[in-house]
């Protein structure tokens, strides 16, 4: 008797090793919450959003004194450019894989110039844009990933209500459109 | 007959076992992947490439959008020096340096994740550009549902809640820093 209590006891921790080990690796894979797949699936390629609670990506967890707006892009015809405007705002921006890993990320003090202009694109473009070398490499990121969809988040800072005008100025100004080097 | 209750009984234990530890180290604010500083947890490599499972996990439960390296580093407690689970109807005061960084936020969150709001729509939130100093340029913030002298945050409600720290442009994200970094202290008050 004491044995077969044993016994199950054995069996009943191993399976449960198990399920414990299966359950923290489907998480990410099954998922629903998960804020790069609601990007993802539910935002257009090559078109910046804002990020609101009411929009169709919604949102939770943010911060409030920061306005993102995102952008979803796919590198299998051509590389992707975003630029903003220049302005006085405190602004970041991050380079997602579609599985939400952050590959590249700036503020406006390490971008160029203050200025929001960054190019990604898969290694075969990398190489197709150096041999043309465009003008615009001077002044740009170049962010290289083999990752061929991805999006980008860029975070504006709203100090306060009196910024909202500034911030939406900002945002409204992004552009997120395919890049091929050739003008 | 006796098997199939050996094998019920297994797969009972086996299960509870496994999805409990499994909740428990998602939901726990330390252990996997975190540092931490006091009372207060971050996942600095919950964006980044080599993730572990257990942060990936967690960061696929909480739903959130990671900060990136140069972005800035959340910092989040659901305790305060005492040990004692943060309440929405005690007050609480932070007091104290924060590492380097341009500067802060303090957010309040009910464990769901959604910022809490006061009756009148105010957000428990503050930023460090507006607060009130001291002149070893040192903060105190009161969180409290009655307005108080100095820095004021509004916290309304009943419940637990968490607070998150985010510092933004911060050098301690770049692994050099990572060394426990001071952060706001945080003590209870009177409860109501």
């Amino acid at each position: 008797m004491k044995t077969r209590a044993i016994y199950i006891g054995i069996c009943g921790l191993l399976l449960g090793a198990i399920v414990h080990i299966c359950i923290i690796f489907l998480i990410p894979l099954l998922g629903e919450k998960d804020a790069a797949k609601r990007i993802v699936n539910n935002s257009q390629t090559n078109r910046f959003e804002k990020l609101t609670a009411s929009s169709k990506i919604g949102l939770s967890n943010g911060d409030p004194f920061f306005q993102l707006s995102t952008c979803k892009f796919d590198l299998a015809d051509s590389g992707v450019e975003v630029t903003g405007d220049r302005t006085d705002l405190f602004w970041s921006a991050s380079v997602f894989s579609s599985r939400g890993r952050v590959l590249y990320s700036l503020n406006e003090r390490t971008a160029i110039g203050n200025k929001l202009r960054m190019i990604v694109v898969n290694p075969i473009q990398m190489a197709s844009i150096r041999q043309i070398q465009p003008e615009e490499l001077e002044t740009s990121i170049v962010v290289e990933t083999s990752e061929q969809v991805g999006f980008i988040i860029v975070r504006a800072l709203k100090r306060d209500q009196s910024w909202a005008s500034t911030v939406d100025g900002f945002l409204g100004s992004l552009q997120c459109l395919p890049y091929t080097g050739q003008s | 007959m006796r098997l199939a209750t050996n094998l019920a009984i297994i797969f009972v234990i086996g299960l509870l076992i496994g999805g409990l530890t499994a909740q428990f180290a998602i939901q726990r604010t330390f252990g996997v992947g975190a540092i931490s500083a006091g009372v207060w947890s971050a996942w600095p490599f919950v964006g980044g490439a080599e993730v572990d499972p257990y942060t990936a996990a967690r960061s696929t439960v909480d739903g959130a959008i990671p900060l990136g390296a140069a972005e800035g580093l959340a910092f989040e407690t659901l305790k305060d020096d005492q040990g004692n689970a943060l309440l929405r109807e005690c007050n609480y005061v932070l007091y104290g340096n924060t590492p380097a960084a341009r500067f802060w936020t303090l957010t309040a969150y009910d464990l769901s994740g959604n910022v809490i709001k006061s009756a009148d729509g105010t957000v428990a939130a503050v930023y460090s550009g507006t607060l009130v100093r001291a002149p070893d340029s040192s903060s105190r913030v009161t969180v409290s549902d009655q307005p108080g002298s100095g820095n004021w945050m509004r916290l309304e409600g009943k419940g637990t809640f968490k607070f998150v720290l985010r510092l933004y442009d911060t050098p301690i994200t770049s692994s050099a820093g990572l060394s426990e970094p001071e952060l706001l202290r945080l003590q209870k008050l009177e409860c109501v």
